[in-house]
């Protein structure tokens, strides 16, 4: 018996395979309508080239398939040393030079969480030349992660502290994995990392409904996002665009990525300066 | 452990990987059929992940005795093994009784039920202080022998109880309570299905009665193995049930003792279950080029689990890009997946107390059927078809219900085929249609039908593999005296090919299937309450044999999982070893008219018949005989 797609989805109706997608998480997996769906591909395919859709994207493409979206903004002053006293487990010294401190964060595939998630842009801000400098690297195409991987790799040095919101559970352990199956060294492994989710939550549990970061920022540092996209909604974006789609949401979502990792520094400065 | 959590996080893993020597499977034997066809992908996704890490971990597989080891430990890992057959270990001393019941019509071959039996020997054995577990051979047969012996041990309700069940569909928690009570020895009497095979630690045992041949040599002395564990003698009792594959065996105690015990067999290309672990695969690692996964090109799988969204394809890569987490959807133990919950509705309750798999929900949870949960009956009220739920509630009773089903076949494609006797075996995919049409009402003890109800549910549908003989209508005609009693002949010759063909790829008994039909789906045979073959039309509706312009009768045998499960393969290739064989069983059993242990139950009015279905069904089978 060949094997057919007509075939095999017949035989997982027959097994009982629910007309709904199986893992919840996943609005790809739903069982839909192929073949529309392929003329819409088509068709949309065709007016991307006609009606030239939206696709242009920020950034220099520095490797095949990578872009360097890269800007800076001036209004943030570094503080002359930042005190990590804040928080009582980090392993690096109590005093930093801002130029060591780098920020970072993922935008990923999704969060079922395993070798299957990827993240499509890894964002950084530091303080460079007594202006916050901010680096986004964004893959279209998925053969590009190894070169991104690479390209944030050297934005370290030994001298460098990361600093994250929640990123010692979640984006590290995801780059680690990154790293591993493109067989390269991870960077972050063993590397002092200042997660501010715990000294946040220490600080403001119980002030604030929740503490999420774009909350704190708000709440804090009285940050007040425009036309935020919801992080939700960036895998589908990515998604859309690697498949022949508009850029407009992904666009958005090198936006959200560059406010939270500004975000980032100025909640570092506020704890460090704030501890007692 | 290793399908939904290691392998899909393989990377946390890394050093165990690069460092890994030696893979130890333990129970081989009981990876076979589905179960088996899983983990054997799943020694794909091992091996592919091993190789990213640069190891070649060399595989040490236990099992109990079966009669392939080396064939069946090879296939499950793909590649040669050395087999060692010697055991050093000490054997304690064990008593096996096959215990038939005694004959209540000696006419017709029935036997007092081995329900009633199982029942009775439970209740001695635990009466004289021996702690007994019995295995059941259905969930509806665990509550009903649990409420026999609830009503003997259990009327104080007072007391912590004595009988306790144990069997799929019942909620982790209800399990690990039943499990700790058995070891802290609380319990004196377990009823069980296979659901307590494996792994399921419940401390020593006295007495394990097996109420039924549990299909296989091999699992009836897994399951033996449960008593006398600390070398204490022990019993196993086997009661026979009037199933004809029980009979065969407690007539012929030699093949029992004797025979080399089955031959475990997996089918790990499945289609279904290869979509399954391809699907992991890929959220594991993408797959590069023209790697292959086991031996299978996966690239028309990819190209589905493309189309679906789930992977993207760039250049020579497959890579996943969805957000979800495969292997949490994939069941090892079942080709199919959508079990449904059974929600108690009692008092405006709305909790979930099962859960029944796709494949018996048509046969158990149609409204009105009696659904026992720890020997609690449960009426369905209402069955949501496609919400995957049944809403019960509590109810009191004296009957239990059993489904009627009725199968219809038709040939799509035909393999192979060749000459059988005057006749044709044949080999090929086949569409079969299944209705539950309604149920029997059966109450407790007496065993008597006191009512049916209908059932109104969607058709199962099934693709799948099947062989089946036919033979022509000219032969036919010679060799019969009327249409009535070729169709006849041929439901028995169905039941003597279904049993050994059952026992020859030692399969579970329900993973294969039976059925006579016309082959084009235009009619299906079954037997009615007379005994008599009973033509029905493709809609259900009754037929006479005689009506039909076009009249070939068609025995199948077919796997009864959505694309085969790899069983009627080696069957067509031993299509004459079973013919032989069956018409051997028929010849030398010792009934006169048919029985159940040859060719299905007959009635008294069959024996002054001039020529009995015993007759007509051996007629058939050496129609058949290519000899």
């Amino acid at each position: 018996m060949s094997i057919t797609l007509d075939r095999l989805q017949r035989l997982r109706a027959q097994a009982g395979h629910a007309p709904s997608p199986t893992a919840p998480a996943s609005p790809d997996d739903a069982p839909i309508d192929l073949p529309f769906l392929k003329v819409l591909m088509q068709r949309r395919a065709l007016r991307s080239h006609l009606d030239g859709i939206d696709r242009s994207l920020p950034g220099d493409e520095i490797a095949p398939g990578l872009r360097l979206i890269e800007s800076t903004i001036d209004w943030l002053d570094a503080p002359d040393v930042v005190d990590t006293r804040f928080d009582p487990r980090a392993t690096c010294a109590i005093e930093l030079a801002p130029q060591d401190v780098l920020a970072f964060d993922t935008e990923t595939t999704g969060l079922a969480g395993g070798t299957g998630t990827r993240a499509f842009m890894i964002g950084a801000a530091d303080w460079h030349q007594h202006r916050v400098r901010i680096r986004q690297l964004l893959i279209t195409q998925l053969s590009a992660e190894a070169a991104m991987l690479d390209c944030f790799a050297s934005w370290l040095n030994d001298a460098t502290v990361l600093v994250s919101y929640n990123g010692k559970s979640y984006d590290a352990p995801l780059l680690a994995a990154r790293y591993r199956l493109s067989r390269m060294k991870n960077p972050l492994a063993g590397r002092a990392h200042l997660d501010l989710l715990h000294p946040s939550r220490r600080r403001w549990r119980g002030h604030y409904e929740n503490c999420r970061l774009a909350t704190i920022e708000r709440e804090v540092l009285g940050v007040v996002r425009e036309d935020d996209l919801p992080g939700s909604e960036a895998p589908a974006a990515w998604l859309d665009c690697l498949r022949g789609g508009g850029a407009r949401n992904l666009r958005r979502v090198a936006t959200h990525n560059h406010t939270d990792v500004v975000s980032l520094l100025r909640l570092l400065r506020h704890l460090s300066s704030t501890t007692d | 452990m290793l399908h939904q959590a290691i392998l899909p996080h393989h990377t946390k893993w890394a050093q165990f990987f690069e460092q890994l020597k030696y893979v130890v499977i333990d129970e081989v034997h009981t990876y076979r059929g589905v179960f088996g066809s899983h983990v054997a992908n799943l020694m794909r996704r091992l091996k592919r992940i091993c190789a990213f890490y640069g190891s070649s971990p060399q595989f040490i597989l236990c099992s109990a005795t079966i009669g392939n080891p080396a064939e069946h430990a090879a296939a499950l890992i793909e590649a040669p093994v050395h087999a060692i057959t010697d055991s050093g270990a000490p054997v304690g001393e064990k008593h096996v009784l096959l215990w038939n019941p005694p004959v209540v019509n000696p006419d017709l071959g029935l036997r007092a039920s081995a329900r009633s039996q199982s029942n009775r020997i439970a209740r001695l054995a635990i009466k004289a202080k021996l702690k007994t577990l019995v295995f059941a051979p259905s969930r509806t047969m665990v509550e009903v022998l649990t409420k026999y012996l609830k009503d003997v041990f259990d009327h104080d309700p007072r007391k912590p109880a004595r009988v306790r069940a144990y069997r799929g569909g019942y909620l982790p928690t209800e399990r690990r309570a039943v499990e700790r009570e058995m070891r802290a020895g609380q319990v004196d009497g377990i009823v069980a299905t296979n659901a307590l095979e494996l792994g399921v630690d419940i401390g020593a045992l006295d007495v394990v009665v097996l109420n039924g041949y549990p299909g296989t040599i091999a699992a009836t002395w897994q399951r033996f193995g449960r008593a006398g564990r600390r070398q204490r003698p022990s019993l196993g009792v086997l009661v026979a049930s009037s199933d004809p594959l029980d009979q065969y065996l407690v007539r012929h105690p030699e093949f029992f003792r004797d025979a080399p015990p089955e031959h475990a067999r997996i089918a790990p290309d499945q289609a279904l279950i290869l979509l399954d672990h391809i699907r992991c695969a890929a959220f594991e690692l993408p797959f590069v080029g023209r790697e292959a996964f086991g031996p299978i090109q996966p690239a028309p799988y990819l190209e589905v689990l493309a189309e679906s969204g789930v992977v993207h394809r760039e250049g020579e890569r497959w890579e996943w890009i969805a957000d979800s987490y495969p292997a949490n959807a994939v069941s090892l133990r079942s080709v199919a997946d959508g079990n449904f919950v059974v929600v108690d509705r009692t008092d405006g309750r709305q909790q979930i107390i099962a859960e029944v798999d796709y494949s018996a929900a048509a046969l158990t949870l149609y409204e009105g059927a009696i659904h026992m949960v720890q020997s609690t009956p449960y009426q369905v009220e209402r069955l949501d078809w496609s919400g995957r739920k049944a809403y019960v509630t509590r109810t009191q009773v004296d009957y239990y219900t059993d489904a009627i089903d009725y199968t219809r076949l038709k040939v799509l494609e035909r393999f192979d085929g060749d000459a059988s006797g005057l006749g044709q075996a044949q080999h090929g995919e086949v569409h079969v249609v299944r209705r539950v049409a309604g149920y029997k009402k059966i109450r407790y003890y007496t065993h008597e039908n006191i009512g049916y109800g209908p059932v109104n549910l969607p058709d199962q549908e099934l693709h799948t593999t099947a062989l089946w003989w036919q033979l022509s209508q000219p032969v036919l005609d010679e060799a019969f005296s009327s249409r009535q009693d070729a169709l006849d002949g041929f439901l028995g010759a169905s039941v003597a090919l279904h049993l050994v063909a059952t026992v020859q790829v030692m399969a579970d008994a329900r993973d294969l299937q039976k059925a006579v039909g016309s082959g084009d789906g235009a009619w299906f045979a079954s037997t009615d309450t007379r005994g008599r073959g009973t033509l029905r039309a493709a809609d259900g509706s009754s037929a006479g044999a005689d009506a039909l312009a076009q009249f070939q009768p068609t025995v199948f045998l077919y796997d009864a999982y959505p694309g085969g499960i790899g069983l009627s393969e080696p069957l067509y290739q031993r299509r004459t070893e079973l013919v032989t064989q069956a018409q051997a069983l028929v010849s030398a059993c010792s009934c006169t008219a048919g029985c159940p242990a040859c060719i299905g139950p007959v009635l008294a009015t069959d024996e002054s018949r001039t020529t009995t279905p015993k007759q007509l069904a051996l007629r058939v089978l050496r129609l058949l005989d290519a000899r």
